[in-house]
């Protein structure tokens, strides 16, 4: 696990291979010179789920937002599938980015439009876009929402329509910011399988900006733990929700799994496997009591 | 003396005319704002679009062309003919086209008082002082016939650009105005009117919510038209200044789906038919034919 000592004295890395997005010393401050980020580094590879945890105005969207060259930098390095990211470079739509806010996402008079909105602007032709587009909404189980106008979307299906208009550009990265954030459990688990899915049936690389870290524990193979828009931590899930003082740093909470398991392990001895997920907590609770069955 | 109690008799015809009407306004406009919702005067833009693009009517099937090169008809006739007996038939004209539409009728004469608001609440002031034949009068205020009638003339023009534009609206595909807009106007202005277009929905849901959110923490329990007026003014002046911060949000949606300062459209739109042609071309002679002779009636 590296920590935050690194970043005191910030190096251009090396690009690895497989890397899709490589980002190094990313500075970026808003016009009232408030800084927003600071010294970032940042690395996504090929098939993996990397997860951005920080508490609200960490510096998370503002990172996300650079991620695909919405926002472009003006220190540091960003090296995006291969393609060196300067004020002069596009927005890279093969990045694909899921906003917050779906509401403003999703505009256009029906789904079906919506999601054809990106390919159109890609120069495909009207036919090409809209299979382009079914595809997407039936990739994520969308498919009911064809034809039905935004407005009267609830906010769940509109984060589905949101992800099914990137989706529908075949891009190899896709870039969620807080994707379950304000849904009820049954839309939030369906979209963190939907993520998923993509991950795993389409090798579609993730990044998810949240601090749900239920979901980080759930979904990640990878985290960076960002606070006061510096990175304070990376590592993977089991490193970084036991070490209690980068979560305390960054103002957020243990996984409910690894919080039920240090209750459980208080007085008593401690597993050598450290459960991150519920459904590992469960297996080692599993094992706990066929073992102390007579 | 006798001449003085007419006057005063005059005046009180005057003053209760404009109470009546003040109480017309607050009783029609303001109760009926405050008792049904004031949202229910906003256009629906889910039910706009609905129609637009589900509509199954037959003038739905009519080419959107048609319906486009129509409406610079409609606007002639309500800029230049002035015969009130001309502009009612006009208005009945295009609510039968909206009732062909298969469009809602009732929601119609909601969404009308917004706009006869508007007119009436400018107008209001001008019908005082238009000469002719005097209905009341009380020294340099009269009140003619010729004034009622501009009246009602402006009411019923307003109503039928109105009624036109909700019937273009909810029978055209957005991707059809899309592609005709970008084709009669240059860029940057057809990308303008575009935007300008499907950001109006975007500012009206803003401002529907703003205004229910208001209403649920009794803002709208005001009585009075001036703290009405208050309220509906700093509720649009909020939705103003909240639409730049969501423009800001769609614009980087936009942009991050590949938008690049044009809106991608690549629909055929179909053209109009024999019929079409026809009806263009009687509505055109009829236009002209009104504002010649329209002028004598």
């Amino acid at each position: 696990m590296s920590n935050d000592k690194q970043l005191s004295a910030c190096e251009f890395r090396e690009l690895e291979e497989d890397e899709l997005i490589h980002v190094d010393c990313l500075e970026h401050v808003y016009p009232d010179g408030t800084s927003s980020l600071h010294n970032v580094c940042f690395s996504l590879f090929k098939g993996e789920i990397v997860v951005i945890c920080g508490a609200n105005g960490a510096g998370k969207s503002t990172l996300v937002e650079h991620l695909n060259g919405l926002v472009k930098p003006k220190v540091g390095r960003l090296v995006v599938l291969g393609q060196e990211v300067t004020q002069k470079t596009g927005v890279i739509t093969e990045v694909g980015l899921v906003f917050q806010d779906s509401d403003s996402q999703v505009f256009a008079p029906t789904v079906l439009d919506d999601v054809m909105f990106g390919p159109l602007n890609k120069g495909f032709t009207a036919d090409a876009a809209r299979l382009a587009a079914i595809c997407a909404l039936e990739r994520i189980g969308a498919a009911h929402l064809t034809n039905r106008i935004p407005y009267y979307l609830s906010r769940g299906e509109k984060r589905l329509v949101a992800i099914a208009g990137v989706l529908a550009m075949n891009p190899e990265v896709i870039v969620a910011d807080e994707p379950t954030s304000d849904l009820d459990p049954f839309h939030s688990r369906q979209i963190e399988s939907v993520l998923f899915e993509l991950k795993t049936d389409f090798r579609i690389s993730i990044v998810i900006a949240t601090h749900d870290m239920d979901l980080a524990a759930r979904i990640a193979d990878r985290i960076y733990v960002i606070a006061e828009g510096q990175v304070i931590a990376t590592g993977t899930p089991r490193d970084i929700f036991y070490n209690k003082s980068v979560l305390a740093r960054a103002n957020l909470n243990e996984p409910t799994a690894v919080r039920l398991y240090k209750r459980l392990c208080q007085g008593g001895s401690a597993s050598d496997f450290k459960p991150v997920k519920e459904h590992d907590l469960v297996k080692l609770l599993e094992g706990v009591i066929g073992k102390a069955e007579p | 003396m006798s001449s003085d109690i007419s006057s005063l008799e005059d005046f009180m015809r005057v003053a209760l005319i404009i109470v009546a009407c003040v109480n017309a306004y607050r009783g029609c406009l303001g109760g009926l704002m405050t008792n049904i919702g004031f949202e229910k005067h906003l256009p629906d833009l889910g039910l706009i679009t609905h129609y637009s693009e589900f509509g199954k009517s037959p003038v739905h099937e009519i080419s959107p062309w048609t319906k486009i090169i129509l409406l610079p008809v409609v606007v002639f006739n309500i800029t230049v003919i002035i015969d009130l007996r001309l502009l009612l038939m006009i208005l009945f004209a295009v609510v039968c086209l909206y009732w062909a539409s298969e469009l809602p009728i009732v929601l119609l004469l909601y969404w009308w008082t917004l706009p006869v608001f508007f007119v009436a609440s400018i107008t209001f002031l001008l019908i005082w002082s238009v000469p002719g034949s005097d209905l009341v009068s009380y020294g340099p205020i009269h009140l003619t016939l010729e004034g009622v009638a501009l009246f009602v003339t402006l009411i019923v023009k307003t109503l039928i650009g109105v009624t036109y534009s909700l019937v273009l609206l909810m029978t055209t595909k957005y991707n059809y105005l899309t592609h005709i807009i970008s084709k009669i106007l240059p860029y940057p202005l057809s990308q303008i009117a575009l935007l300008t277009y499907r950001f109006l929905f975007l500012t009206l849901e803003g401002l529907k919510s703003m205004v229910i959110a208001m209403k649920s923490r009794g803002g709208l329990k005001l009585s009075g038209i001036r703290k009405h007026g208050k309220f509906y003014g700093s509720v649009f002046a909020l939705a103003f200044i909240r639409s730049f911060d969501k423009a800001d949000h769609v614009a980087k949606a936009m942009q991050s789906r590949g938008y690049q300062g044009k809106l991608a459209s690549s629909y055929y739109v179909p053209r109009p038919s024999a019929g079409g042609y026809a009806f263009i071309f009687v509505a055109v002679l009829l236009s002209i034919f009104s504002y010649s002779f329209g002028r004598y009636f």
